[in-house]
């Protein structure tokens, strides 16, 4: 595939796309997940995760709004792994919510199975079962494209609902698991909302670090080739197939790390907690932060958490509010809260031309 | 035997609901392009409609299910004007997203006008049952039986035999090619845009005296039409409406006899067995028309 040269390849500052000579350093290539500005985007997850970490608990008043916090931080690894799913790899996928109750179910087996000090073989487990699951449903409805897609993974999150709720042994009676073990690593165990926030700052600030380190390798770029034109992504020689399952696997992978730890942070997994209303809220966080940077779900996750809050008093308003935002969203914001500058910068500039 | 005949009654009747629904969707998705994740959403505004027609206003059951289809045509043309319209020229998984979100902005705007508790809706003429070879059925299932059959012909009649039907399917066939020719994109979109809605507000009327009505009972529905529409091909209405009724007996019957605990489960099975059979996709219907 031809990758594309950013900026003067002779002046200074030129920037050199991952995977191709670097012009000033004949016959050395940059490794592929070092590109442009990486080391800037891998500073900006570092200063936010501290300030999370730092900041957060201080800034939490009380237990509420400590709950808030690690749900909000839950959300955002749930949201980049869908971010993956729906606007990199371009599934339009319902079954990401059926990812995450699969992680949570099989790390709170695991550790319920064989003690909390296994959580982290759990949480491995879950990750690498998920990533099998999901490997399998990319593959058998590869060639099913947009909506296709949509409606074989809204009829996969539902058989799994059905089956979930019968597989009493694992997923606990109709599919309510009860009594699950908190999250113990090297010997600690992390049982309090401040204790798990911490835990899932460095998980955040993992995921994140992931996220920038694709969004500047060849692996992106040849997953929107093959999202955008993919008989010619082919001509070109993407292996568009195998680079959008990929994408999308990882992406269920994610989902499942997030709903593993939510499981264990929360003691309770539910069938209905992963339900279609959490599927549409995924979306809403990618859509609404915006999906060209891995930033776009932190911040869609930010009011997804919090918009209930600032309504408080007015919960009979939630659904209908989660609509209309969604819907200008879609109508005003293509690309997000994250894009809003740019897409101000654009009117402005249409407006003075014309 | 009584046994056998009150569930193919009962699974008769589920499928005539389904190709209603499923009919409703494809014909919106083969006109204009759109899939509408509102169509579930419809159908529970149709039959809430129908609700609030028959206590609030205290129409009688058949003047409130004409409402509810009439207002629900109306409710069309304004998600084409409001949903689609600005967004004609986008991508088409935007659009989709604006129809799930139009379906969020109807619940909840349902769940505000008439709360979320669940409701019955009276049947159209009365709750008696007749006996078919000793089992008995609702006089519903007949009557719902009895509507989509005439709404079939009448859609069959509409979409082959007049100039509105033509014109919607000269858009589904060609869009460039039906405007170069004169067809008029808007009026045609408007139009198409208010049967489905019309058809998902009949579906709505129809099935929901069967059951409660709650905010997610139409969205249920809309899933378990997607199953049908798919094995009829998601193209030709005949098609579709043959697939619907397979999926209907089928839930009923099969879900009757054998697998009581699996039925709801049965048509996301059908949808994944399509895929698992024809990997090219379960919309992979070639040229096929309305």
């Amino acid at each position: 595939m031809t990758v594309e040269v950013t900026g003067s390849a002779t002046g200074a500052g030129a920037e050199v796309a991952p995977g191709v000579a670097d012009p000033g350093r004949p016959g050395r290539a940059l490794p592929a997940w070092a590109g442009p500005g990486l080391g800037r985007s891998l500073a900006g997850v570092v200063a936010f995760s501290a300030a999370v970490a730092v900041l957060g608990p201080q800034v939490a008043r009380g237990g509420s709004d400590l709950l808030l916090m690690t749900l909000w931080l839950v959300h955002i690894i749930s949201a980049t792994g869908y971010r993956w799913v729906y606007a990199v790899a371009g599934r339009f996928s319902f079954a990401q919510t059926l990812m995450m109750a699969l992680g949570a179910y099989t790390s709170a087996w695991v550790t319920g199975e064989m003690g909390a000090a296994w959580t982290p073989v759990g949480l491995v487990a879950a990750v690498a079962g998920v990533a099998l699951v999901g490997g399998a449903v990319g593959w058998v409805a590869r060639r099913s494209d947009g909506f296709a897609f949509a409606i074989v993974t809204l009829a996969l999150a539902e058989l799994g609902r059905q089956v979930l709720s019968h597989t009493e042994g694992f997923s606990g009676r109709n599919g309510n698991l009860v009594g699950i073990e908190p999250l113990q690593l090297a010997g600690r165990a992390y049982v309090t909302d401040e204790d798990v926030l911490t835990v899932l700052v460095w998980v955040v600030a993992a995921v994140l670090a992931l996220a920038m380190a694709i969004e500047r390798s060849p692996v992106r770029r040849q997953a929107l080739a093959a999202r955008t034109n993919g008989p010619v992504a082919a001509g070109l020689g993407v292996p568009v197939e195998r680079v959008r399952l990929a994408v999308f696997v990882l992406g269920c992978a994610t989902g499942a790390l997030a709903g593993a730890v939510m499981g264990h942070w929360q003691g309770f997994v539910g069938t209905d907690s992963f339900g279609l209303d959490l599927a549409i809220g995924l979306l809403l966080m990618v859509q609404l932060g915006g999906s060209r940077t891995p930033w776009g779900p932190v911040l869609g996750a930010t009011v997804y958490v919090w918009l209930p809050e600032a309504l408080s008093g007015l919960e009979e308003y939630r659904a209908a509010a989660y609509g209309v935002l969604l819907l200008v969203t879609v109508l005003v914001l293509p690309d997000g809260l994250t894009g809003l500058p740019a897409t101000i910068r654009q009117r402005l500039r249409r407006g003075s031309a014309s | 035997m009584a046994r056998f005949v009150a569930l193919l009654a009962s699974g008769i009747a589920t499928g005539a609901i389904l190709a209603v629904v499923a009919l409703g969707f494809v014909v919106l998705h083969k006109a204009t392009g759109v899939v509408n994740f509102a169509h579930g959403d419809l159908v529970t505004l149709g039959a809430y409609v129908a609700l609030w027609a028959g206590t609030d206003l205290g129409l009688g059951p058949v003047p409130a299910a004409l409402l509810a289809v009439a207002a629900l045509f109306g409710v069309g043309v304004v998600i084409e004007r409001v949903a689609h319209a600005p967004l004609r020229k986008r991508p088409a998984m935007t659009v989709v997203v604006a129809t799930l979100a139009a379906a969020l902005v109807l619940r909840g705007l349902v769940a505000l006008w008439q709360g979320s508790t669940p409701r019955s809706l009276p049947p159209l003429l009365g709750d008696g049952t007749v006996r078919i070879a000793g089992a008995p059925v609702a006089v519903q299932r007949i009557v719902i039986v009895a509507v989509v059959a005439v709404v079939l012909a009448g859609l069959a009649f509409t979409f082959t035999r007049t100039s509105a039907g033509r014109q919607v399917r000269a858009l589904a066939a060609d869009p460039e090619a039906a405007q170069m020719l004169g067809v008029r994109t808007r009026g045609a979109s408007m139009l198409t845009f208010g049967l489905s809605a019309a058809l998902a507000g009949l579906a709505g009327v129809l099935v929901a005296p069967l059951s409660a009505v709650d905010l997610g009972f139409g969205f249920g529905l809309m899933v378990t039409a997607f199953a049908g529409a798919v094995i009829g091909g998601f193209g030709n209405l005949g098609g579709v409406a043959l697939g619907a009724a397979v999926i209907g007996i089928v839930q009923q019957v099969v879900g009757g006899y054998v697998l009581q605990d699996w039925a709801p489960a049965l048509p996301y099975a059908v949808i994944l067995v399509i895929v698992l059979l024809r990997p090219a996709g379960v919309l992979s219907t070639g040229g096929t028309r309305l």
